[in-house]
This record gives structure tokens, C-alpha cells and sequence, in this order.
């Protein structure tokens, strides 16, 4: 992404860009900031590539993927949003590709997007809340632990931040035991997969 | 005599939701999810006025399973089998990126050889989804004869791959860091012969279907796409170069070894289903010669690495893998929190975008020509709801 363009983007409310590394620029946002920071990428003439969701220890963090048909590189945009009111502006007004994308993570997580035209269910059955995707808080991750380079993002002030610390730690022993039998399925599935074409 | 509910009567949740905001004096018609044309299980529902169309609703997921949360319960190598079968006409390039995230994940560097032998069977894996494309959208239009063309040319390439990958559709055949089997002299030879034979069919194709008169008049001036709606709904592939944009992932951002060879990316700027149609004829004849290219200077080698880990455990972090599948961006999202099982695996799909236009663009349309835009976008539904 051209440098013009990230001190466009910051104009418009896009905090500093945390990484740019082959052609990614990646912009970590508060809520009220993505409508203009949205408005000011489809200026710029960028693509929705998607829009995607991930739940973490410090909330719901949506990725939204943008590229250009001319320029190489992406352009992405984070937003952290709380659990306890997962809502955000729906960005459909401006990329109309973003109604699906958006009713997808609706299905998935129950995150609400605001102003949306139709907010219904577009890939589970209709009748039933499944969400299934979200994460109990054993399985949770620390979204900054994973991402230190978006250390701009302010976590919404957790309550039990000092427990959440303790789950992650107790998740931590956790998951080498979940590593170990995986391993197994992991090297048998290995050794199927190679061996199929040699044998036909 | 059967009874049923006053509910049923009145249609499933989606049909209750369109009959809604119906006018008055119009035809609620539901295509699908067992329409031929909708190759699959994809359903519209459709609000006519006489022949013309008012208003359009895709409903999706008769064919969900899932993959994502598939994705956070299986291991990185359980996981590639999955990769086949979201998108069974180009399943190679589905294999590609998500192989493509996880080894930049990992840092991992890719032999050569392998290198070219995914190029070369990629490339063909793009024309057997041409050729499936070409065909079955003729027989939407109702020609019947090009389909038994297609199907067995297809045939051919279709038997090449399966020398190599062991299977004929839902291929598993790339790994991290190469591929599973190195090429053997037959698949070479025959894949050389194949190109030859492929060259003297696409013309023959031409003078079959492509000129003919009332194929153009189906596709010709049908389902205008212009750029400032490609954009706004993220559409890639074949599609936005029928729309005059050379936007090609293997150009643009090329991944791999794309850059070493010499092949045009064909663009046209009627943006109707005619463009389209003759992007995807000529793509053939590019992936064509960039097999030849890759034969011709394909190096010795190992095809995998010479270390690899023996779990697969990337370090915390991101990757997007985006390859260009033979409908567009196909782009695989792995977040990895350090453990052998990916944290969160978002899949954009091409299809998935493409057709969510498809209300818009059929706003006042025929019926009939409806079936020809759904025919020129190339949908795989597996790949919109998977």
C-alpha cells in the first residue's frame, strides 16, 4: 500500500498502521472510526475480499480484508468489540458484498451490525441460535498475545482481567495434553495421505 | 388425503420473509434448490411480473457443513482432505492456499520441483473446471452437444492428475512445504500430449459454439457487471476480467513461481456474460502454455523439504494465503495461537462473492436471461455455503 494512502487513511480516523510487511498495512480501529475509514478505502478504490470474525479473551475481533485491482498487497482493518454488546455499524451501505459477509458472522458469533438491511440467518437454520464458533472461556485466547504488533487497540476494561490471565495460564496446560493425541492422529493421517497416490 | 399446518402453507421462513414485501398482482416463483441450472443446491427465490424480474433472493446453505469449525478441531494435516472438497471443480487451488498460509506461518521454504509440479497440475486442475464450466453452461443455454465435448477432454486431464494424486476429484495432493508425489515420466508425456490435443480442440470450439449465432444472442448484452459494482461486492476472477480489469492474483501479487513465465492475462471490457465467456476460452490456452513452459524447464530435485517438523506447530501469529482459483481470490485467514489445532480458519471464497450481486443484477431482467448470467458467473455451491 502506497504510503500517501496510509496518511490518507489515518486522516480519516485509521490509527497509525501497526505493520506493513509485504504489501500488508494493517490498521487497528475503534468502532466509530470504521465507517469513515471505510468510506475512505472505497475512495481509494479498493475490493472486499471479506469480512471475518475470531473471538477472543478481550472480545470479538472482526477482520475486514481489503486489496486493489491495480496495487499488490492488502489492506486490513480490526475492530475489537466486547462481548458483553457485540455491536458494530454495518459497512453494507458502502461495500453492498459486506451484507452476506456480515450475516455470516451474525450466524457464527450473534455479532449485531447495525444498520443493517437484513439481518437474517444465511448459512444455519434460521429457527435456531447455534452460534457455533464462539469460544468458551477455557478455549479463549489472548487476542494481544497472538497480535503484539496492534498494541494500539485499548482492550475494553475486562472485569476479571487478573483471572482472565490465570485462565489463559490453566488453558495453557491444558492444550499439550490435547497436542499429544493429536500428534498421533496427526503423523497416522500424514502417513494415509502420502502413501494413497503411491499406492494407486 | 394429506394435511398440512397453516405454516407450511405458506412456505419456509425465507419464502414467508420475500412474500412480505411483494407487490400486488406478481408470482412468487422459487428456483431450485433442485433447479438444473443451479448446478447443485442453490435456491432463489424470485418475484416476477409476467416474464420479467422484480426482485431476487439467493438462500443459501442446503449444502453447509461447516469447514471453519472443522478447521479449529482438526489438526493442520487433518485438515488438508478438506480443502478438496470445498471446491470440487478447482480443488487443487484451494489445497494451494491453505498450504500457502500454513507454510508462511511456519517460514517454510518450498523445493524448486515442487514449486513447478503445483503450477503444472494447478493449471490443468483450471482447465478441467473451464471445461466442465464451458459445457454445462451451454447445456443451460440448451445446447446439449458441448457438455459430451467437455466432459471428454476434461476425461483426459482428469486421468493425468489422477496418475499422480490418486484421485479423479477432491484431490489432497499438495503438503506443507511440496507435494505428496513426485510427477512420473507417464503424466509428463501425457500432459505434453494432452496440450497438443487440448490446442487443436479450443478452435474447433470456436467455430462449434463460440461464433454461433444464437449462443450470442443469449449471452450478448446480458447481466452487466460494470467495475464500480465489482468492487462493491468484492467480485474476482473471470468474472471482473470480463469486466475489463486485468486483476489477476498470479500478476498482481504473483505467489509461487508465476512470475517466471510469459503468459497474457485476458481481460474484455463488455462486462456481459459474452465477455465472461471468452475470458474463460482463452484462460485455457494461457494455463495451456504456461504447462508447456513449466514442462519444458522443469528442474531435478526433492519435491519435499529435507526437514520438516514432525507436529506441525506454527508459531502465534496470522496468515492470508490467496492464490487465484478458476473463479477468482480464493483466500484461506489461518490464526494460530501456537498449538497443533489453527485458533480460528476464515475461507473467502470467489463464489461466495460472486453471486452476491446477483439480486442487483438481476433487478428487471427475463427469466429466462437470469439463467444465463447464473450460468456466466460459474458458481460451486459447495464453495459459497461451505
Amino acid at each position: 500500500m502506497k504510503q500517501s494512502w496510509v496518511d490518507e487513511l489515518n486522516a480519516a480516523g485509521a490509527p497509525k498502521c501497526t505493520e506493513v510487511q509485504k504489501g500488508v498495512a494493517c490498521f487497528c480501529l475503534e468502532p466509530e472510526n470504521l465507517l469513515p475509514s471505510v468510506r475512505k478505502i472505497l475512495d481509494l478504490e479498493y475490493y472486499l475480499q471479506d469480512v471475518s470474525a475470531a473471538d477472543f479473551q478481550e472480545g470479538y475481533l472482526l477482520t475486514y480484508h481489503f486489496a486493489h485491482f491495480e496495487e499488490p498487497g492488502q489492506a486490513v482493518f480490526r475492530v475489537l468489540i466486547s462481548h458483553e454488546e457485540p455491536q458494530i455499524p454495518s459497512i453494507s451501505s458502502l461495500y453492498q458484498g459486506a451484507i452476506w459477509h456480515e450475516q455470516e458472522c451474525n450466524d457464527f458469533y450473534g455479532i449485531v451490525f447495525t444498520d443493517h438491511p437484513d439481518l437474517k440467518p444465511l448459512l444455519l437454520v434460521p429457527e435456531e441460535n447455534l452460534y457455533p464458533l464462539r469460544k468458551d472461556t477455557q478455549s479463549q485466547k489472548s487476542f494481544l498475545d497472538i497480535f503484539p504488533g496492534c498494541k494500539l487497540v485499548e482492550a475494553p476494561p475486562a472485569p476479571e482481567g487478573e483471572e482472565s490471565s490465570g485462565d489463559q495460564e490453566t488453558a495453557g496446560e491444558e492444550t499439550p495434553k490435547k497436542k499429544g493425541t493429536g500428534k498421533a492422529k496427526a503423523r497416522k493421517g500424514d502417513d494415509e495421505t502420502a502413501q494413497e497416490p503411491g499406492q494407486a | 388425503m394429506l394435511h398440512y399446518a397453516q405454516e407450511q402453507l405458506q412456505g419456509d421462513y425465507y419464502t414467508r420473509a420475500f412474500q412480505a414485501g411483494a407487490q400486488e398482482d406478481t408470482l412468487i416463483l422459487n428456483m431450485g434448490p433442485q433447479h438444473p441450472s443451479t448446478h447443485g443446491v442453490l435456491r432463489i427465490i424470485l418475484e416476477l411480473h409476467g416474464e420479467y424480474i422484480l426482485r431476487a433472493e439467493p438462500v443459501l446453505g442446503y449444502v453447509h457443513r461447516m469447514q471453519e469449525k472443522m478447521g479449529e478441531v482438526k489438526t493442520y494435516p487433518q485438515y488438508l482432505p478438506n480443502m478438496g472438497r470445498v471446491d470440487y471443480l478447482h480443488a487443487l487451488a484451494w489445497n494451494w492456499a491453505y498450504v500457502l498460509a500454513v507454510e508462511e506461518l511456519l517460514q517454510l521454504e518450498v523445493p524448486e520441483r515442487a514449486e513447478y509440479i503445483r503450477v503444472i497440475t494447478c493449471e490443468l486442475n483450471r482447465i478441467t473446471s473451464h471445461l466442465l464450466w464451458w459445457g454445462a453452461y451451454l447445456l443451460d443455454l440448451g445446447a446439449f452437444t458441448p457438455i459430451m465435448y467437455g466432459f471428454a477432454d476434461r476425461e483426459r486431464a482428469m486421468d493425468l492428475l489422477q496418475i499422480i494424486t490418486g484421485s479423479r476429484l477432491t484431490y489432497c495432493y499438495y503438503s506443507f512445504g511440496g507435494v505428496t508425489a513426485d510427477l512420473t515420466p507417464q503424466f509428463i508425456d501425457g500432459t505434453k500430449e494432452f496440450c497438443k490435443y487440448l490446442r487443436t480442440r479450443l478452435p474447433m470450439y470456436k467455430d462449434l459454439v463460440t461464433d454461433n449465432m444464437i449462443l450470442r444472442h443469449r449471452v450478448d448484452d446480458i447481466g452487466i457487471i460494470p467495475v464500480d459494482m465489482a468492487r462493491r461486492y468484492g467480485v474476482t476472477g473471470p468474472n471482473l476480467r470480463g469486466s475489463g480489469v486485468e486483476h489477476d492474483l498470479r500478476r498482481n501479487t504473483p505467489y509461487s513461481i508465476y512470475d517466471r513465465f510469459d503468459f497474457e492475462i485476458p481481460a474484455y471490457e463488455e462486462c456481459d456474460a459474452l465477455a465472461r465467456y471468452l475470458v474463460r476460452m482463452d484462460e485455457m490456452e494461457e494455463s495451456l502454455s504456461i504447462i508447456e513452459q513449466a514442462i519444458d524447464s522443469l528442474p531435478e530435485g526433492p519435491v519435499t523439504p529435507p526437514k520438516m517438523p514432525k507436529v506441525i506447530k506454527p508459531p502465534k501469529g496470522e496468515a492470508y494465503g490467496a492464490v487465484e482459483g478458476a473463479r477468482g481470490v480464493i483466500g484461506i485467514h489461518v490464526i494460530s495461537d501456537g498449538t497443533a489445532t489453527p485458533y480460528r480458519i476464515k475461507l473467502r471464497s470467489p463464489s461466495f462473492s460472486n453471486l452476491s450481486l446477483f439480486a442487483e443484477v438481476s433487478e428487471g431482467i427475463l427469466l429466462a436471461d437470469a439463467v444465463s448470467i447464473l450460468g456466466s458467473l460459474d458458481l460451486v455451491i459447495p464453495e459459497i455455503d461451505r
